[in-house]
């Protein structure tokens, strides 16, 4: 396990090199000088550039930005939100929580929708019931997660006002209790998580599936049935776990979508996470907000991959090394 | 079950293909114009409207139509009534409705499907073709060329290709050129892995071999016989690359970043709608359902055809 650990931070060192070269690299492609980007569509004198381009040192050739950009991201300086007069390190730092809580709820959501399908498809294969959840799932997966967003709140929370419409709490709710404050967050997540979650649902359904078929016909769950195991038993005590690996992985390595999805979901919602952030820093032009967020963004999606890794070992006893 | 989806997956590609090229010829109202504003706002699906033809052939739109006593008629639009004059009066039906600047939607719908099926297309071709190319070189390359090419697509995998997008998006201004290259430049991961296994698979086969001893050039290699090897999960992966970049392409649009008005794509339907769902649900419903139906006749295309193999 901890070999397993050590290895994949190793290797997540060249991807956050690689990460901070590349928007380095796209920011340095882009049309204009890199003041442009930082001052946006303000009416700055010519005078006034040149003296901010020399106190930030935008002034300097490519390599020395590049050499200071990595030195001070790497030090966790990810410069100065010019939007929020803040730093970006603690802009993102209040929105991270608030992706992570939702993430987790989606894909918890996914997980448990994409297992139930998965394993009613094995159970009553070709019934009607399955059919019409196979194509539901299809659907959801074809459906852009931001109209699916305005879908479930035209649906849940304009037709059948059950949960709130937008934003992350309640007015007011600052003054409640622990237990309250959090059950108005988790009334507030429910709709943009499940519409997160639902979406993705299908694709673990379809490996949930494969996997329980492929595992139903090992030696071991043969064997397990040979001993007089229930069919009941057998597919949860022993064809189960052995399939739960490949969905547990595959889930991580829907991460990327799921980022990616939570980005619109949180902009449909008004969500207060990383995606809200960087698309509102997009809009004010501050680039660096941006550029912190995509190697924020990939730096969950790797500790959600390793995680993912670690859950795999954990179920199959065939992959711990 | 797969082959008889597969064909239904093809058969809505066609229509959509076949409405989207033959935008120009339909009879469709203009998909920019607006002719009336007030009385044709936030119109719901299957309203008629009416109107007064006028002789010169123009139509205009009224809330009410009077016949004054001489004969002439007047029309109401609001609180205001005017006198026009001799028409004929008429009740033009907008089957999706129209949007808050009065545009029918229909008509903006179907010329959408140009932008973003044109976009979708192009972008899924970019990225197999980049998919293809990189995968073809780790495939057949040293060891050192394939690990280094295949560890940066695990890289890029990693990134969440939204956020990505959307620093793109900011640093270069969008057209629809330009989101044809970006969406391709970020969804080749799968194509290159792809494409490697399988020139993986046959380089030391001996038909291979053979090509090669007979003084084949690598590049010979790799598109005369390699290559076709790989040419039906190629075409697996560009029709699912069809159905995501539809959806990419539609995510930026929503977001403001994709192709500048007026040439809406249907993503960028949905955000017009966006603000209206309250009081108008229809304009950000239609483009929605229009992307569902290519998304998943894409992917049923995709299924079907992986199935078959």
């Amino acid at each position: 396990m901890a070999r397993l650990i050590a290895r994949r931070l190793l290797t997540s060192i060249p991807l956050v090199l690689g990460v901070l070269t590349l928007t380095f690299t796209l920011v340095e492609l882009s049309p204009g000088r890199p003041i442009d980007h930082f001052l946006g569509d303000h009416p700055v004198p010519q005078e006034t550039r040149a003296r901010i381009e020399a106190a930030y040192g935008l002034d300097r050739p490519p390599w020395a930005r590049y050499a200071s950009w990595m030195g001070h991201a790497l030090r966790g300086d990810l410069g100065w939100s010019l939007s929020r007069s803040r730093p970006v390190g603690s802009v993102l730092a209040d929105a991270l929580p608030a992706t992570i809580g939702l993430a987790s709820l989606a894909l918890a959501i996914q997980l448990l929708a994409g297992i139930a399908l998965g394993a009613l498809h094995v159970a009553r294969k070709g019934s009607a019931l399955d059919h019409a959840l196979t194509g539901l799932g299809l659907t959801l997966a074809s459906a852009p997660a931001f109209w699916l967003g305005l879908m479930a709140i035209l649906a849940f929370a304009v037709a059948v006002p059950l949960f709130p419409p937008s934003s992350s709490h309640s007015i007011g709710s600052a003054t409640w209790g622990p237990w309250a404050r959090a059950a108005d967050a988790l009334w507030h997540a429910m709709l943009p998580a499940a519409v997160l979650g639902f979406g993705s649902a299908g694709i673990v359904a379809r490996f949930v599936r494969a996997g329980l078929l492929r595992s139903l016909g090992e030696g071991f769950v043969r064997a397990a049935r040979a001993r007089g195991g229930s069919p009941r038993r057998v597919l949860w005590l022993h064809a189960g776990p052995a399939a739960a690996g490949p969905v547990i992985t595959l889930a991580g390595l829907q991460l990327p979508m799921l980022v990616s999805g939570a980005l619109v979901v949180e902009v449909v919602f008004g969500w207060p996470g990383m995606g809200r952030v960087a698309y509102d820093a997009v809009l004010a032009q501050d680039l660096p907000v941006v550029l912190a967020a995509v190697l924020l963004a990939t730096l969950l999606v790797v500790a959600g991959s390793l995680a993912a890794d670690l859950g795999h070992a954990a179920a199959d006893p065939r992959v711990r090394r | 079950m797969s082959r008889r989806s597969a064909r239904f997956g093809i058969a809505i590609l066609g229509a959509w293909a076949v409405l989207a090229l033959a935008a120009p010829i339909l009879p469709l109202r203009n998909p920019s114009a607006q002719p009336d504003g007030l009385v044709l706002r936030n119109l719901p699906p299957m309203t008629r409207s009416q109107a007064l033809r006028l002789p010169d052939g123009s139509l205009r739109y009224a809330h009410e139509i009077r016949l004054e006593p001489d004969g002439q008629r007047s029309i109401r639009r609001g609180d205001a009534w005017i006198r026009v004059g001799d028409g004929e009066v008429v009740r033009p039906l907008f089957v999706l409705g129209t949007d808050a600047f009065g545009r029918d939607l229909l008509s903006r719908i179907v010329w959408g499907a140009r932008v973003s099926l044109a976009a979708g297309v192009l972008a899924a071709l970019l990225a197999v073709a980049i998919g293809g190319a990189v995968g073809l070189v780790a495939g057949l390359g040293s060891h050192a060329t394939d690990e280094l090419l295949m560890r940066a697509t695990d890289g890029a995998l990693a990134i969440p290709r939204l956020f990505l997008l959307l620093l793109l998006a900011a640093l270069f201004r969008p057209s629809l050129g330009m989101l044809v290259v970006l969406v391709g430049a970020t969804s080749w991961m799968a194509a290159a892995r792809l494409v490697r296994g399988e020139a993986r698979a046959v380089r030391e086969r001996d038909f291979v071999a053979a090509a090669r001893a007979a003084g084949g050039s690598p590049a010979r290699i790799a598109f005369h016989h390699v290559l076709p090897h790989a040419a039906t999960v190629l075409g697996v992966e560009a029709a699912l690359r069809l159905g995501q970049s539809v959806l990419l392409e539609a995510s930026l649009s929503f977001l403001g970043l994709g192709v500048p008005p007026p040439a809406a794509s249907w993503g960028g339907l949905i955000a017009d709608g966006r603000d209206r769902i309250l009081d108008a649900w229809w304009i950000a419903t239609w483009p929605g359902v229009a992307i569902v139906l290519v998304v998943l006749a894409a992917s049923l295309v995709a299924d079907g055809s992986r199935d078959g193999l």
